[in-house]
Order: C-alpha cells, then structure tokens, then sequence
C-alpha cells in the first residue's frame, strides 16, 4: 500500500447503511449473506457450511391476518366437530381465553373439500386460495403463547410479547440487505381500512439500526413519506438545489481530505435520486395486463384493496425488495369488525373478510408460480391465533361468534424450499387444541431463517448485553416440511 | 510466582490479557486446581450444580462427585479416563452443545488422570473471572485504582491528566495526536456538544480574532451555564432511561402528565446535582422529598412501557407483573450501575456474577411500584383555596337564588311552554341542573339552569340529535354545588344497541364514584331499567318490561325522603317501586355522570346510544309532574330566555355576580394548578406481598422467598437490605436508592464518567455504555477511566467539572483532519488520534435549524408541543404526524411530546431511539430515507422560506441585494463565508430558483449537519 494514501479500512459499503450487509454489532457473530453464499465472520471464523444451509428463499411475502383466523373453518378440517355440534366441551379447565365465556361446541359454518393433486383439505370459506391447494405446506399444529391480540401480534412479528424487539422483516434486513439498493428491503403495505393495533411496532427495527424498519407504502399519489416535496417546485429547481448540495459537499471534501463518512452521505443523495424514480414505477401498476389485473382482483370492489397489495407486493418482490408484509384486518374492535376478530359472528365476518383477499391473494400464488418466482419466493399466509370450538355465549347456548384459540391454529407457507400440498401436526378431535407436533412462532421463525440460508441462531445482534436473536433461546427448524 | 507478578499489573491489565490470548493452557496462570475449578465453572456447572442438577448430577463438589448421576456413578478414583465422566466428553456428548476445544480436553484429562479431588465445599461459579465468565474479581467490580505516576513527561500538548494518558496510548501505538482545530470547528464543536445549538456567526468571528484559552474558557463556562446546557444533556439521559409519554402495548395511551420527570432532569442537570442525590432521587423521590420534585424525579421507574389490557387470565397477569419487574430492574442496573441483572431472572446470568437471588432481590425491592398519577400539594395554597371556596358559595348561593326567580317568573309569564323552550307552568318545578345535547357542540357543555361546566371524554362526534355514546365515552360535570336529598333524575334517551348491559344514563356521584345513584340499562336484567347503586345498596328490580324501543323515550327516577324509589318511563310507572333508604350527597362533594354508571370508566359501565336532554330535580315530583316532562319533549330550562323577561336592575345584579363567579373560579383554577399538580409517577401498591424466586422464570414455580436486597457480589456480602419482608414500598426503595449510591461506588462513578465521555467523543472509553460485565467492551483506557472516576468522586461527583475537564483538555480541541497513520493503525479513532468525525444527532439538526432560522421559541419546560394527531379507535391510541408543524412546535426537540411507536418522519430517519428500551448508544445510520427527509420534509421547506424571510427583511430583490442574502445564507448556516467559485454557484442558483432553493441546498450540506 501505498503510504501517501489513507487506507480505507472500513469499505465504503459499512458506512452505508442501505443494502449493506449488517454491521456494527459489537462483540457480534453475525452471519453474512451474499448472493446465496454463506460465509460467517466474528467469533467462529472456522464455521463452514453445511450443505443443507444452502439458501432456497431470496425473498418473502407475508399476508398477516389481523384479529385471529378460525382454523376450524379454514384449514384444519373437524368431522368431530360437527359430530358433537350442540355438545358440552367437559372440562374443569378455566381455558385462557379473551372473554372467558365457554358457549356448547359448534361445527363449522363451512363444508370442507379434498383439492387438487394432493387432496389437501381446504373449507370453502376459501374456493380461489384452494385452487392452488397443491403449492400449499399448511401447518395445523400451531400454538402461541397470549390470547391478546396485541402481544400476540408481536409475538408473531418479532418472538417477543412486548414492544422494541425486531421484526422478521427487520432480521431479514439486517442479515441479508435488499436485493436491489433504490428500494428498501423491508416494505409493509397495510389493509386500506387502517393499521393493525400496535401500529409501526408492528414491523419496528426495534435495536436494529433504524434502516432495518419496515417502510410504510401507502396507497395514493405519494407512496412513500417525503419522497418528493410536498411544495410546489420545479423539477429544474429540486435538480440545482441537489447540483448545488453536490458541489459543496464535493468542496468539503476536498478540504477535509478522504472521509468514509462524508463520501457514504454523498452517495445517499445519489441512491435518493433512483428511489424517487424506482418507487413511482414499481407502484404504478396501470400497465399490468388486463389478465393479471383480473388474476388479482384489482378492478373488483370488494377485492381491489387486497388485490392491488398483492399485485404490487409481486412488483416489489420482483425488483429486489427482500421482505414484504401484507395485512388483511385493520383496527381490532368497532362494528362491523374491520379485522378477522369474530367474537360475533363468524358466518358473517370471516364470509367479508375471505372475499376481500380469497382472490388476490390465490392470484398472487397463480403469478408467483406462473414466473417461476415461486422456487426461491417465500409465500406465508399467518394469523396471530385461533378461535374456539365452542361458541362465545353463555354455556348452553350454541351462539354464531367464537373466541379466541391460543392452544391450536392453522397457518400456511408456499414456495421455495418447502414441500408442497402437505400438512405439519395435527389438533385433537375437536381442534380445541394441538395433538401432535405443536410448533411455535420460534420455530416458524427458525425455519424461515434456514430457507433463507440463516441459521437462527447465529444471527444475533448485541442489545444491553445479550446477543439478541430473533428466536430469543428457542427455536427448531421444521425439518419435515422443507422438501 | 506467577501469582505474585499478577497483582503488580493493575486488574485491567491481566483481565484483557486473559481475554486477548489465545489458548486456555497458555492464558492461564492459574496453579491446576483453580484452572479446573475455573473450566467446571465455566463449562459444567451451569447446569451441573444447584439445588436440582441436570441428570442429578452435581460437579461442583467432591461429595457431588461421589455421588455421581441419577443414572449412577460417573467417576471413581482410580478409574481414569475408563470413567464415564471422560468418556461422555471424549465423545463430544457432552456439553452438549459448545464442545471443550483440545485444550479444555487436556486440563479435563490431566485432572481426571491425576485423581485430584474436588473441594467439600461447592465451587463458586461467580468466584473467578475466567475465560467463560466474568467472577467477583471481574476488573468494573473492583476499587478503582490508584493514579500511577504521570510518565509521559514534559509535553506541551498535554493540557490534563486526560492528555497524558491519551498520549501514552497513541504513543504505544506509534501515533501522534492531531493538531487543534480551528477556531470555527472548535466553537461550533463545543457549543453543539454542551448546548445542542450552534453558535452565531458573529460569535465565530470574535473567537477567530481571539482565539486564546483564557476566551475558550470563558465561552465554556458561559456554555455550562446556560439553560441550553441542561435541555441537551437532559435528553442523553432520556434515551437512557427510556423517556415516552405513552403506554405502549395494546392501547398505547398517553401520559399527559409525563413531562414533569423530563424537566426535573433538566432543572437538576442545569443545577449540577451531585450525581448520586440525582440517582436516589429517581429511585425514592417520593419518599426523600414527598412533594412535585421528587415525584417528578421517581417516575423513572414507571418511565417505560405499560401494558394496560392484561387479558382475564391469571397466567397472563402474573407474566405481564414478571415481564414490567424484569423491564425496571434491567434498566435501573444498567442505567447507574453498567450491569445487566435482566437477565438473571430465568438462570443464573450466564456471563457475570449476578444469582437470581440477587434478581428477585431486587425485583423485591420495587415490587410495590404500580403507574399511576400523583397530586403534589401546598398546604399554604390549599387553605387559600378553600377560602376562596366559601367566598365562592356566598356568590353562588345568591346567583342560585336569583335565577330561581327568573325562571318562576318565566314559567308564569309564558303561556305556551312547549313551543317555547322554557319550563312549563303545570309542573311549576324547575329543575337543579339541566342539559340539552340537541344545542349545538359549542354550547351543550353546560347547565342550563345553573351554568354547572361539564367535561366530555372519548370520541367526540357532532350530532344534532344528541350526544354520541359509543361505549368508550362519558361525560362528567363539575362538583354540584348543594346538596343534594330527595331527588327526581330524568332524561330522553334512545338505546343503541337494545343488548347492551350495564350503562348509566344520569349518574349522581360522589367524585371518587364510591356511592352513586344512577339510572342505569340492563345490568342485572337483560333490557330493564333499573335504579343503580354502590354494590346495588340501593337497588331491587323494579320488574318493568324489557325495553324495546330503540328511539327516544323518556325514563324518570324518583328518590322520595322516606326512602321510596320509583321509575316512570315516557310518564307512566315503569313496574313496581319500592321502599329502601335515601342516600344524600353533600355540596362540592359530587358531580353528575351521563353515560357513565360510575367511576372510574371502564368494563361494562359505559352506556350507548343516543343522550337528548336530561333534567334532574332536588326534589321528588309529584307523577303528574313527571307525566307532564314526559308529554314535552321539546321542554327546556332556558334561564338566558329566563333572564330577558327579568328588569335591567335585576340584569345588572345578576351580571356583576355572574362576573365575580369568573374571577373567583378562575383565581381558583390558577390556586388549583399550583396547589395539586397532577404527575405520572409511582403510585405505591400498599401492600406489595412477597416475592419468590421463580424457578426458570416460570410463574408458576415459586422457589424459596427473598426480602428486597441488591447484587450479592457488588459488595461481597449477603446484600438484603435488612427490611422486614412487609415493609413499605417506600422503604424498599430508600434502602435501595442508598444501597446504589453508597455499596459501589467505584462502579457507579466509572459508569457516569464513561457516559459522559461517551457523548463527548461518540464512543466511551467502554463502547457499551450499559454492560460494564463480561459481553460488554473492555476499556480501552482503564486508567484514565478509573482517574476520571476518582476525580468525579472526589470533586463531589459533579457533572459540570467532569465537563470542563473534558472540553478543556487538548484531546478535545484536536481536528478531525484524517492522517495516513492514524487511519492506518487506528481507523475507528479507538485512541483518539483525532476528534472523531460525527454526524449531528435529530434534535441537534432540527433545533439548529430552528434557531438559525430565527424562530426558536426558548420557552423552558412545561407540557411538551404536540407535531401528531391522537386518534383513539376503539381504545387505542394512534398518534399519527401533522402534516406540518404549526409555531407553537418551534420549540427545542427535547420538549417534543414523545409517543411510543409513531413518531416524526424527520427525527425517525436521523436515529432518534423510540422509548421501548434504554439507548445507551445511537444508531448511526446513513440512508436514502434521510436524504429524502432532509430535501424534502415540510420542515425543512418552512425553515428555508423563515431564514430567507430573515435575511431577507424588508429588502427589495436586486443583485446586489442578491448576493447580501447569499453571504448572509453562509453566515448563519455554516458560519463562514462562501468563496469565489461558491459565490459563482450560488449565485446562479439564487438567480435563477430564489433564495430560499439555497437555503435547503446549505442544510442538505455535511458541512451543516456533521461535527467537526
């Protein structure tokens, strides 16, 4: 090296904390991703990999189902169930429950049908999403640790029940960047109705570095918050008034000498320039085909919020963004419910709720499969909990609505890396709670990490002196549903 | 030997000389016994030890040992490497998951091998530092060394002992300390780093001129004094202690009495409070100083998250308790002592000599901590109060009387009383209070009759046909005046929905809603009216049929002397009366409710529907009377229409009373506001119960119970606090507010000093502000560490002086100018070769541009601007950013309301820590968002068009004028001015787009928003 030049220790990439590959963690093992291949810094610099951590997924899309699906009604079929339709549930057990009131058992307001190839069993609650039976990995042994929607939220998006932990989206962020640099790689679209409970907590970066949080993409003329001004100015006025911060910084410089800090803020005005022309074309969805528009739903009333998510979810997936997040459900109480919650009724909700997303999101599987991004494209479909076979209402009494489920629930994953048209577990024979291979949000977590080529728990980040992981102590890959 | 020369190096030295090499047999000097000891310690014991040991074995004694697992024995003497304890770790079984490396293998061998014995007594896990884990001779736990004899000899450039020891390690290095800075870097350093506000050009300029020590003195002392001083460093210590003013969780409701804590912080640091009075404050100001101070400076603890919407279950309740004592102890141990006793809850801490029975020692010692809101008083305010109270009632008792007579004469003058809104002849009663909620939003909130104010809480909708009930809302008057006995309650209302149960329409209450009697739906018969009381005293069903109309009726319940009650709906009976007791309520001693059964809000007592009038009575009418109400919908008690048909004389009177109830009541209002001021603080749980340590955390295994007590090893005795096991939360928390200050101070004052360094330099001396243990970083100048900490302490722990030592040192005011060496050897700057390069924090950026702007408003303290919108939906809060903030935000950033999870666009982006958790440190993040905030955030547009309006003045746009702004734009956001091929630019972007396009170019420069 040359002795008249300062050394750039740190590369230029570390400063700039957009696509870079997380850094800054002290006393961190952190894994690193590039491209599919692994490699491991800090404190196991020996670590090789092995070749089943070979990543299968590049990037995700999440439909968060707000308020708590029934699985009894959805993906979990109970012909026990319908058996003891009208029966008591005996039990001197005090169930923890929402609302605590323990109604006679209720069947299912929806048939259930064998589909496809693989005769995966789906209610017609859900007729389009069952057309693509065959790409499904459902798994109905799920359990969770809060009958409260908020904490159960969290619990779900982070594997904590409290604010100020990372999300997964956030974790994805930190350990593998976005694909493409003029996006971000963690985007939330949110139900056009409102945000769920818990708000920006939801998808926070928690102690992450705060580009790892969620970006908010909302509908509408301005997408992204203060991407252009909101004054009116010229195009030519905002291009000399960037000239002009240029050419100063380029001045100061000079003047200081070479200074990874000054030269990264540089380039982030650079980056800001291509987002502000990368994120009006990936929104604009007017040129998509006619028949994806259909495939999607977009031009349909009741489907075009979910529908042009779904759709606009693809685009982003497609240039780079590594995690997107969509919700089906906005605030959680208020009548009529503007979530799945349905304590009331659920004929009446879950039929609202299912038409608003049954189509786009089938539609988003259909596309997905029909470009070949389904093989290394990771689909979930996830609810914070389940809900009761009993009806909420007083005991003798088979009312319309059901509580909320912590002990059993179903959610499904589709794409890269998993085996498809298959089912993880099992509930008992009323779907009260789960029988056989109970998996918790942990070892979803760690499964969503290892398809992703992370191992769970080597992904961590120094926090007020604990290596935080995103799977806290726990966490077991579902080796039985990767193919 | 080796033992001998260990302890002529200062601890620090040979900890990271431990940590630094390479392998375990060469690392240790430890004679054979105390490097097995130290390897069972740190790779067996964890969970081979203890009351229930994994397998039932236990290796941290020799009779352990002998008795070996629960699967039988695991090594006899003699029997070597045949033993099953070899051989389950030859074969890698065991541990079971970090593997020993060869070399723990070999010490493991040569132990079994040498048939050595274990001691009787168990080895102390916490005893030795080791590779694995930190012991109670870990180097931040022990007395701070003494100073060495300076070696670093004659050098000008050393200023201070700070200088010395900074120049010992660059020279150790090879390196050389930079130059200093220019007066221009220097001022702006110094002044942004103690203020958090740049200095003005014209300052600038007569430092450039003068730039001599006895001038940078002057400005520092000037600095320090300052009551920006305290406003920037207050809001350090905010990210530290995890300052929000909201719940969080679920409902995320804010804390509009919050605020106190933050300007308490700010009052004590501008005093310079000795840092350990300002540390037991926090801890026990409730109990040191029961009044607004120490209140105020308590709710650190109750500072954090809440979680207000538990479930029903006793599970989630116990794990929501565990889960808030575990969040104030992680924060209390990292916030004042650099140790993380978190994480002892669940297990031993698995890296520094923390037990769980610490933990739950100290979870005991705040365990009587509950949130709420306090009301600190002044006496001598109080019985002022109350004299204004009687002269109050004297003025009242006389308007009271007066509009009576109004309203009499009105009912004899008006013919028609339906079609005018006044009361009617037939009845003759007029009503005690009365509102009408079909008048417009502006004028319902208010008796008709007696002009009594009422409050409205919730959702407020504006609807002509009455006031909105959605089951969240409420409204609540004023104290009632008078007393009251018999009574007849009244109103039309329309229930919506016809389920509901359990709703008061009209409640009369006592203000804490102990006693009440109330018109209430549905509560205990599904759809019947009934006459609702405290714990239903007063109550039997009335047997009336089960409402069915959904549109207004009109119900009436009538409370006669004798104890009768009785209820009438749309003017007849409504089932059967009956005989109780009456209940009466004092003057000023109660408040009507409508839509509320009772205080305090909450579960089933909110009604919904629609409320259109309602009218109570302080006497009970007769049925006639209450027919006739319920005939005339349209009837009510208007005593301004009362008052025309009255003489001017009359008028007069009334008006001159009415006027001295104004300045009485708001004399009052100011009287009230400093006598009770109401503070988010501690509320103590009087009977805060036992605590246990829980088994694995779990909340359903209580383990044997502890007293409150602090971290055994900090003082290397038993550390309960000597309390007995039902003492009060406030002695609790006085024994534990002294057990900080007094048992460590060693690590109390090394903790602070490296803080402040921290924020001086953007890395402390220990990069991990909060974790002095094992996993935190190790000082990279332990003895300038531990001569900061001696100095801090001798000079009566002082933050001002630890400032001045600091800014006035050479390190400080050296530049920031990169060198090939230092980059070479020291690219993160660890050893200070130069001032590090930092990136201005969010508040730093926003108040700059505030102030440069001209439109800073320097108000100190009070209630924090508001820049979001509330919109509560269904219980939960959303604070949603203004689309522009409005002047009255122009006020420093740390005065900023500051919500849990939504929170500004502008500081988001710049790495403002959101209050979940302590921030001991920043993230510093370079990203497109920032840059997108900063070009194009409204703020940043409003603060352009403020400078230029400011240079600008009155001055009509020429060239010559043109180019006065651009100087004048330099000036003030880079102090300096431009050069030629700068002015060339600039003033062909002035030209052709205005003024104010450079304006926004200067604040999107690194000259402006980096340090050097």
């Amino acid at each position: 090296m040359r002795s008249n030049e300062a050394p750039q220790a740190m590369h230029r990439r570390d400063w700039l904390h957009w696509a870079q590959r997380g850094i800054g963690a002290t006393a961190a093992m952190v894994m690193l991703a590039q491209d599919g291949t692994l490699r491991s810094l800090g404190a196991n610099p020996n670590g090789t990999l092995a070749p089943e951590m070979a990543p299968k997924a590049k990037r995700a899309i999440q439909i968060c189902l707000i308020g708590g699906l029934s699985h009894l009604d959805s993906f979990d079929p109970k012909p026990g169930l319908d058996a003891l339709h009208g029966k008591t549930l005996s039990t001197d057990e005090k169930p923890d429950i929402f609302f605590g009131q323990m109604g006679l058992l209720r069947k299912s307001d929806w048939a259930f049908r064998q589909r496809g190839q693989s005769g995966l069993a789906i209610s017609e609650l859900f007729p389009q999403i069952a057309t693509q039976a065959d790409l499904l990995t459902v798994v109905r042994s799920m359990v969770t640790e809060s009958a409260n929607h908020t904490p159960a939220q969290f619990f779900e998006n982070s594997g904590f029940e409290l604010n100020g932990f990372p999300s997964v989206g956030s974790w994805l962020s930190y350990g593998l960047g976005s694909i493409a640099e003029d996006l971000p790689a963690y985007v939330v679209l949110p139900d056009g109705r409102g945000g769920p409970m818990g708000g920006a907590s939801n998808w926070s970066n928690g102690f992450l570095p705060s580009q790892h949080q969620g970006v908010l993409f909302h509908s509408g003329e301005h997408p992204v918050r203060d991407l252009t001004p909101m004054a009116s100015i010229s195009g030519d006025a905002d291009r000399a008034t960037r000239d002009m911060i240029a050419f100063l910084n380029r001045k100061n410089l000079e003047s200081h000498g070479p200074e990874d800090v000054l030269t990264a803020r540089m380039q982030s005005y650079e980056l800001a320039a291509r987002m502000q022309l990368s994120v009006p074309e990936v929104t604009q969805i007017d040129g998509e085909s006619r028949e994806t528009r259909d495939l999607y739903g977009v031009d349909a009333p009741e489907t075009a919020d979910m529908g042009r998510r779904c759709l606009l979810g693809r685009r982003l997936l497609e240039r780079g963004v590594r995690f997107v997040q969509l919700y089906s459900g906005g605030p959680i109480a208020g009548a009529p419910r503007s979530s799945w919650d349905a304590h009331e009724n659920v004929l009446e909700n879950h039929t609202a709720e299912s038409l608003r997303i049954d189509r786009p999101v089938a539609g988003l599987l259909a596309d997905l499969k029909a470009r070949g991004m389904l093989e290394d494209t990771l689909v979930l479909f996830t609810t914070e909990f389940g809900r009761t076979p009993f009806a909420q209402s007083e005991a003798d009494k088979i009312g319309p609505g059901r509580d909320h489920n912590r002990y059993a629930f179903s959610i499904w994953m589709a794409g890269a890396g998993l085996k498809p048209g298959t089912v993880h577990g099992e509930t008992d024979e009323i779907g009260w709670k789960v029988a056989s291979d109970p998996v918790t949000w942990h070892d979803i977590h760690a499964t969503i990490l290892h398809l992703f080529g992370i191992d769970h728990e080597q992904l961590v980040y120094y926090h007020n002196g604990i290596h935080r992981r995103l799977t806290n102590v726990h966490g077991e890959v579902l080796r039985g549903i990767l193919a | 030997v080796f033992r001998s020369k260990l302890f002529a190096f200062p601890c620090w030295f040979w900890i990271s000389a431990l940590l630094v090499s390479v392998a375990w047999s060469e690392r240790v000097g430890f004679a054979g016994e105390g490097e097995i000891h130290a390897l069972l310690a740190g790779r067996c014991l964890e969970c081979h030890s203890g009351g229930v040991p994994q397998g039932g074995l236990d290796l941290s004694s020799s009779s352990g040992l002998a008795k070996g697992s629960d699967s039988g024995s695991v090594w006899e003497l003699g029997q070597g490497l045949k033993s099953t304890l070899w051989r389950v770790v030859e074969s890698g079984e065991m541990p079971p998951k970090a593997k020993l490396t060869e070399d723990e293998k070999k010490v493991l061998q040569s132990w079994i091998e040498s048939d050595a014995p274990l001691p009787e007594t168990p080895i102390d896990r916490f005893k030795i530092t080791s590779a694995y884990r930190a012991g109670y001779d870990w180097w931040a736990l022990r007395p701070l060394a003494s100073a060495r004899d300076p070696h670093w000899g004659e050098d000008p450039w050393v200023r201070n002992e700070i200088d010395g020891y900074v120049l010992d390690g660059l020279r150790a290095r090879g390196l050389n300390p930079n130059g200093p800075a220019t007066a221009r870097s220097l001022l702006r350093r110094v002044h942004l780093d103690l203020t958090g506000l740049p200095p003005s050009y014209d300052e600038v300029v007569a430092f450039e001129q003068d730039p001599s020590d006895a001038a940078y003195r002057a400005i520092v002392e000037r600095l320090l004094a300052s009551p920006a001083y305290g406003e920037r460093w207050a809001r350090h210590w905010l990210d530290v202690v995890r300052f929000g003013e909201s719940d969080g969780f679920e409902r995320n409701y804010p804390r509009p009495n919050g605020w106190h804590y933050r300007d308490w912080v700010i009052r004590a640091l501008n005093d310079d409070v000795a840092y350990d009075d300002f540390v037991r404050m926090q801890i026990a100001g409730d109990g040191i100083e029961p009044n607004e101070s120490g209140y105020a400076a308590a709710s650190f603890l109750v500072a954090g998250i809440h979680n207000t919407v538990v479930g029903s279950s006793d599970r989630m309740k116990r794990i929501a308790r565990q889960d808030e004592l575990e969040e104030k102890v992680g924060t209390l141990s990292q916030a004042f002592l650099g140790l993380t006793a978190q994480c002892a809850r669940c297990h031993e801490h698995k890296y520094d000599p923390i037990s769980m029975e610490s933990y739950y020692q100290l979870a005991a010692a705040i365990q009587g901590v509950d949130h709420g809101e306090r009301e600190s008083r002044d006496p001598q305010i109080e019985q002022r109060e109350r004299e204004r109270m009687q002269a109050r009632q004297v003025w009242s008792d006389q308007a009271m009387q007066l509009d009576q007579c109004a309203l009499q004469l009105a009912a004899q003058r008006d013919a028609a009383p339906v079609e005018r809104p006044i009361a009617p002849t037939a009845t003759g009663a007029t009503p005690m209070a009365a509102w009408n909620f079909e008048l417009p939003n502006d004028q319902r909130w208010t008796d008709t009759v007696g002009g009594l104010r009422a409050q409205f809480h919730g959702n407020q909708v504006d609807d002509p046909r009455g006031l909105v009930l959605d089951g969240q809302s409420y409204l609540a008057s004023d104290p009632i005046p008078i007393d009251v006995g018999a009574k007849t309650l009244t109103a039309w209302v329309t229930v919506d929905p016809l389920d509901q149960a359990g709703g008061g329409v009209v409640s009369l209450q006592t203000l804490n809603g102990a006693t009440f009697d109330a018109i209430v739906y549905g509560e205990r018969e599904p759809a019947q009216w009934m006459a609702g009381s405290d714990g239903f005293s007063r109550t039997q069903s009335f047997q009336g049929p089960a409402e069915s109309v959904s549109g207004p009726v009109h119900l009436a319940i009538r409370y006669e002397s004798d104890g009768t009650i009785t209820a009438f709906r749309n003017g007849a009976p409504y089932g059967q009366s009956y005989s109780n007791r009456l209940q009466s309520f004092g003057a000023n001693q109660a408040q009507w409710l409508f839509g509320l059964r009772h205080g305090p809000p909450g579960g089933n007592r909110f009604f919904r529907g629609l409320l259109h009038r309602v009218a109570m009575f302080d006497s009970a009418l007769s049925d006639t009377e209450i027919e006739q109400l319920a005939g005339a919908r349209a009837l009510h008690w208007d005593l301004r229409h009362a008052w025309t048909l009255m003489s001017e004389s009359d008028r007069e009177l009334r008006e001159q009373i009415r006027a001295s109830l104004v300045q009485i009541d708001s004399e009052l209002a100011a009287l009230r506001a400093q006598a009770k001021k109401k503070i988010y603080t501690v509320v103590s749980n009087p009977n805060p119960g036992p605590t246990h340590i829980l088994t694995r955390g779990d909340v359903y295994s209580e383990a044997e119970r502890v007293r409150a007590g602090g971290i055994t090893s900090l003082d290397g005795a038993h550390s309960d606090f000597g309390l007995a096991e039902d003492a009060s939360d406030v002695q609790r928390r006085l024994a534990l507010a002294d057990w900080i200050v007094r048992t460590n101070r060693s690590l109390l004052a090394r903790v602070m000093v490296n803080r402040v360094w921290h924020y001086h330099f953007g890395t402390g001396i220990v990069d991990t502000p909060n974790d002095f243990g094992f996993n935190g970083g190790r000082p990279t100048h332990p003895e300038l560490l531990d001569t900061l900490a001696s100095r801090f302490l001798d000079e009566g722990m002082r933050l001002k002086s630890l400032h001045r030592w600091i800014v006035l040192s050479s390190t400080y005011r050296m530049s920031t100018s990169p060198t090939p060496s230092g980059m070479q050897v020291d690219a993160q700057n660890r050893y200070l070769w130069r001032y590090p390069v930092r990136k201005l924090d969010g508040e730093s950026v926003r108040d700059s541009m505030l102030q440069i702007a001209g439109v800073l408003r320097r108000a100190i303290g009070g209630p924090g601007f508001v820049d979001v919108d509330f919109r509560e939906i269904n219980g939960t809060t959303y604070y949603l950013p203004k689309p522009m903030e409005s002047e009255d935000c122009f006020r420093r950033t740390v005065y900023r309301f500051n919500p849990r999870c939504e929170r500004s666009p502008l500081l988001d982006v710049l790495d403002c820590p959101d209050p979940s958790a302590t921030a001991p440190r920043r993230a510093n993040t370079t990203t497109p968002l920032q840059a997108l905030s900063l070009l194009n955030n409204p703020f940043v547009f409003q603060m352009s068009d403020a400078l230029v309006g400011r240079v600008r003045g009155d001055s009509v746009g020429s060239s010559a004028e043109d180019d006065r702004v651009i100087q004048q734009l330099f000036q003030q956001v880079l102090l300096r001015l431009p050069n030629d091929d700068e002015f060339v630019t600039a003033r062909e972007l002035v030209r052709q787009h205005g003024a104010t396009a450079l304006a926004r170019a200067l604040w999107n420069t690194n000259e402006f928003l980096i340090l050097e």
